[in-house]
């Protein structure tokens, strides 16, 4: 018979010690779920050999492929010319408002973010037609990066997100005490989860927008060139034909015709279709490169997945739930306590943490506690993953911000300057996507 | 690995190439496979039973394939904090040092994936009828493979076959 506080001791110390000593974060769970196994040693819930089959059963999910396939419709979008589509399209609606360029870049964000689904890749891409045009129209650098790394995060949350996939794959594995007594598991409706994502985006563009608006106007920044008029149903032809990928995939999903992984499977094909035989910008030499960023983006998560898998098996074994439950709560019973504490303790994790592990790994520790509090478990996972997201922007692993800064080749310390006035405002749109539930809810709701 | 002279770099680098398009043929395959499943069942009302359980089959694949790619690619994603506080120097020994415990790891992967697999040898999948083996092997594939991509990195080799810097891929979920 083994000692659960000695059990879950090893497991919460052997996690910690290896994720700092630069271990991969997936092996990191795997060894500290083998060595509690290895000290618990049950008959009843196995040995170090169930954490091996765990792992597999962690990534034996046929959702887990929408992932994949959402990531391969982003790459294979952008690799057809969507991000100058996408730019003309942001352009012909706010180019020519005061500091238009600003308010274009982050529109043009929202948008290739809704086909990518990634901020990285959104940096990538938008950054790399819309930061040398902003510097050439007298923007200063250091504020056309700041101004795409914050838009950019916009990718994560607006639907089809396959970070929110992510989500609701894990969140359906978490076990939590059901109403009419004894466990059930978390199960999220993903197209609601997808129309979850609308608000909170669209909140978080007009906040970018107001910010960006206010330093333009300031600093005197110029209206961007008028867009003449036989070129705007040229331009709004091609932009509306970009989007169908993602209507595709949020109609089926929503309207219950096809998952997640379906309609992901359909959304490939169309891509390809479209940027190979309609843009013609879609080269075939290009395809394997295409494939192989993919399956090379797609390598980690799955691993985490898996080894997320066995963590989870060994955390439920040992009631762990529902004790960090109970610390969270002997902390404060108000819930808006626990709710800024949380958001606090993601802000800060998202600097040291890149966004799969932390979606992986505080899923299954913090939704029990917010489903304790009374949060839906869609709200949940929009507000963790509007967290990862700001993360992304933060040193020491600030991806999002690595990459802009690397762009609009300018240093990490003006970049993150010239990023802060976004940041405040990113951080007002997340106390009010996690204080007034409806933003979240109100959408998935009508259905 | 590609600059590896001799047989043995030759070996490892075919060996590398026959992996990687396997994996990625097998996410083109399932793709295929899914893409065809719903167009039978929407427009022909027809489902191939056997559809979903190949493509599980192949998912585990492709995942565990990505396990011991992502570990001669390097790609795994750990927390680098450490790097601000300890000299390179002292950090290339401590990546020596990691890199026997991942071969701690593919041993215990081969090991009782093995035991785990031989277990399961007279159970079979429920709609192909294969025997279940086929699912379960790939554990101990990914065990053997990632057990040599680490000693061949613990020997000083750069396995990298991808250097080119590609950020995108680094956190982009």
């Amino acid at each position: 018979m083994y000692d659960p506080n000695i059990a879950i001791a090893i497991l919460a110390v052997t996690f910690v010690v290896l994720l700092f000593l630069r271990l991969p974060v997936a092996l990191t769970l795997v060894i500290s779920s083998i060595a509690t196994m290895f000290y618990m040693q049950d008959p009843f819930m196995g040995y170090i050999d169930i954490v091996a089959q765990q792992t597999l059963q962690g990534v034996n999910a046929f959702s887990l492929l929408a992932i994949p396939f959402f990531i391969l419709t982003g790459q294979l979008l952008g690799e057809g010319g969507l991000a100058n589509r996408i730019v003309s399209l942001a352009n012909l609606f706010v180019g020519r408002l005061p500091g238009g360029l600003s308010l274009v870049n982050s529109v043009a964000c929202m948008f290739f973010g809704n086909l990518s689904g990634s901020a990285v890749a959104d940096t990538s891409a938008i950054g790399s037609v819309m930061i040398p045009i902003m510097v050439k129209k007298g923007y200063s650098p250091e504020y056309a990066v700041g101004v795409t790394i914050s838009s950019a995060i916009q990718g994560v949350i607006v639907p089809p997100s396959h970070n929110l996939v992510l989500y609701s794959i894990v969140a359906a594995g978490v076990v939590v005490p059901a109403a009419g007594g004894g466990m059930e598991r978390v199960g999220i409706d993903v197209g609601k989860l997808f129309l979850a994502g609308i608000v909170p985006g669209v909140l978080l563009l007009i906040t970018l927008c107001i910010v960006g608006l206010t330093i333009s106007i300031r600093r005197g920044y110029p209206k961007g060139d008028a867009v003449a008029w036989k070129q705007v149903p040229g331009i709004l032809f091609h932009g509306i034909l970009s989007f169908t990928p993602a209507f595709v995939i949020l109609g089926s999903v929503i309207s219950g015709l096809a998952t997640a992984t379906e309609a992901g499977a359909v959304a490939v094909v169309y891509s390809f279709f479209l940027g190979a035989f309609v843009y013609r910008e879609l080269k075939f030499n290009r395809l394997w490169a295409v494939l192989v960023r993919t399956f090379r983006t797609v390598l980690m998560v799955f691993f985490l997945i898996g080894a997320s898998g066995a963590f989870g098996y060994v955390m439920t074994t040992l009631h762990l739930p529902d004790l960090i439950t109970q610390a969270f709560l002997s902390v404060s019973h108000e819930p808006w306590v626990i709710l800024l504490l949380i958001n606090v303790l993601l802000l800060l994790l998202g600097g040291p943490m890149d966004m799969a592990p932390m979606i992986v790994i505080l899923t299954p520790v913090l939704l029990p506690v917010c489903l304790q509090l009374g949060m839906h478990p869609i709200h949940f996972g929009i507000m963790l993953v509007f967290n990862a997201g700001m993360g992304l922007l933060t040193p020491p692993v600030g991806t999002v911000l690595f990459v802009g800064c690397a762009i609009g080749k300018v240093s990490v310390l003006e970049g993150t300057k010239a990023m802060w006035p976004f940041f405040l405002a990113m951080i007002v749109a997340l106390l009010i996507i996690t204080f007034v539930p409806a933003v979240s809810l109100w959408l998935p709701g009508l259905l | 690995m590609a600059k590896k002279k001799g047989r043995i770099g030759r070996f490892f680098l075919f060996l590398d190439k026959t992996i990687e398009a396997y994996a990625i043929g097998l996410l083109v395959f399932l793709i295929l496979n899914v893409f065809v499943a719903v167009i039978m069942r929407r427009f022909f009302g027809h489902m191939a039973p056997w559809s979903e359980e190949i493509s599980l089959l192949s998912l585990t694949w492709f995942s565990f394939m990505g396990i011991a790619i992502g570990f001669r690619e390097e790609l795994h994603l750990g927390m680098d904090l450490l790097d601000h506080f300890i000299p390179a120097k002292a950090l290339a020994v401590w990546d020596r040092v990691i890199d026997v415990v991942v071969i701690a790891f593919g041993l215990y992967l081969t090991y009782y994936g093995a035991e785990f697999t031989l277990k399961m040898g007279t159970s079979t999948l429920a709609i192909t009828g294969w025997p279940n083996m086929v699912q379960y092997i790939v554990m101990p594939i990914t065990g053997v493979l990632t057990t040599i991509y680490s000693v061949l990195r613990l020997l000083g080799m750069d396995l990298r076959r991808y250097n080119q810097v590609e950020e995108e891929i680094k956190a982009d979920v």
